[in-house]
């Protein structure tokens, strides 16, 4: 119980730093993907469940507070979930920066197709009109901060490994 | 590899996330307001560094001087629609309660609490929700009387505002020329604002402003849309095409305005 109390506080300070933080600094560095980043990090070295909770939480999070121009954006966070979680536990198990680096854009590109065919629907639906150039664009660009994300956490996290690997 | 855990752990675990779920469920409100505590100063001090890194925005000017040009802009612009206004006030010969009427709208001071990490869609969250009186389409003004989103979802302690350069946001204005030209200014890549259907033959030009037409009901007219940029005509095209400036970057403000109920 302990422990997902002390994941919970650390999810929740993560996602705040983020939408609160983050998202307010200039530039690109605004459109860092830095949960996403965390999650994966932990799902696939650490090898800790609490990742996959962590990207279906911060799909929960964006729903309640309509954070997201997609409906139903929790959708895309627990495709990429799961897709993170096997392929970290079925191809990219070698625990080096490029398995993580894998794993995470795996878990990228299943969350923006997800949220490709939610972005259908809403068109077929007759919602939206969506610009899909735009969309690639963005996603593309967050992709590459989500690899950047992931190098800088894997280098200073280093140090706290001890941290991590204890049953906290 | 496998993953480290037991079932008897992995039971306690989702227990765990079952009641962490049931307790965010039925004390939302509560957390939500706590969690602004921390929410607010940490907008804050993003948005200081949005407005103070220039180096980051790649401009030769110093701080100072655009900081200057931009509040002197703004300070023309505010001063145009004014007299505008009163002049066509005086024109339809309104009576003065009319007029302060106009004037008298409700409004509630909010403070940015959530900006969603996609820059190219402009939503953010403030502090104030339904129980404050706001409603959905509820339009969002900063500084005096310069609009820059409208209330797109609630929650009873939250508000998601769109901001007016979001892709998917449409808001009704007029350009101020001869015609008072009305259409719909929709949000497109850039931070610009597009309006389309504009009849060939208008007298549309770069750097007429931009306000509100009051044909939305609850978004009263005469508020601060932009500048005209840019007016685009193809030969044989029954139409033109303007490109409207925002007179002011909504991200580097932390505290807005939501104007409460119907237009006047």
């Amino acid at each position: 119980m302990m422990r997902v109390l002390i994941s919970g506080f650390f999810f929740l300070a993560v996602v705040l730093f983020e939408t609160s933080f983050l998202s307010s600094v200039p530039s690109v560095l605004a459109m860092t993907p830095l949960v996403f980043a965390l999650s994966v990090y932990l799902i696939q070295h650490q090898n800790r469940l609490d990742g996959v909770f962590w990207l279906i939480g911060y799909g929960i999070f964006l729903e309640a507070f309509h954070l997201s121009v997609i409906p139903l954006p929790f959708l895309p966070y627990a495709f990429a979930a799961t897709a993170s979680f096997i392929s970290a536990r079925q191809v990219f198990s070698n625990r080096s920066l490029y398995g993580i680096a894998g794993c995470a854009l795996t878990g990228w590109a299943t969350a923006a197709f997800g949220e490709a065919l939610i972005k259908m629907g809403a068109s077929l639906a007759g919602h939206s009109v969506p610009n899909w150039g735009m969309w690639l664009q963005t996603i593309s660009l967050r992709a590459l901060l989500l690899i950047g994300a992931i190098y800088i956490i894997f280098y200073v996290a280093r140090p706290f490994q001890h941290v991590w690997g204890s049953r906290l | 590899m496998a993953v480290r855990s037991r079932p008897g752990s992995r039971l306690f675990f989702l227990l765990g996330i079952v009641m962490i779920g049931l307790a965010v469920f039925l004390g939302r409100p509560w957390i939500e307001r706590s969690l602004q505590f921390v929410e607010r100063p940490a907008v804050g001090v993003g948005t200081w560094l949005y407005r103070n890194m220039v180096f980051f925005k790649g401009s030769s000017a110093s701080p100072e001087e655009v900081q200057n040009l931009k509040d002197q802009v703004l300070s023309l612009a505010v001063d145009q629609v004014l007299l505008d206004r009163l002049k066509k006030e005086n024109k339809e010969l309104k009576t003065a309660v009319d007029f302060e009427k106009r004037s008298q709208r409700s409004t509630i001071t909010a403070s940015v609490i959530l900006r969603s990490s996609t820059v190219k869609s402009a939503l953010f969250v403030v502090d104030r929700g339904a129980r404050d009186g706001i409603h959905v389409e509820d339009p969002v003004i900063v500084g005096d009387g310069v609009l820059v989103g409208k209330v797109s979802a609630l929650t009873p302690t939250t508000a998601t505002i769109t901001a007016l350069t979001d892709p998917g946001s449409a808001t009704a204005v007029s350009i101020l020329n001869q015609n008072q030209t009305i259409g719909i200014a929709e949000g497109i890549t850039g931070n610009l604002l597009r309006l389309k259907f504009i009849p060939q033959g208008t007298d549309v030009a770069v750097n007429q402003l931009v306000t509100t037409s009051g044909l939305e009901s609850r978004i009263p007219s005469g508020l601060l849309v932009g500048l005209v940029n840019d007016v685009k005509s193809e030969q044989n095209a029954p139409f033109l095409e303007a490109i409207v400036e925002p007179l002011i970057d909504v991200r580097t403000y932390e505290i807005v305005q939501v104007i409460t109920g119907p237009s006047l």
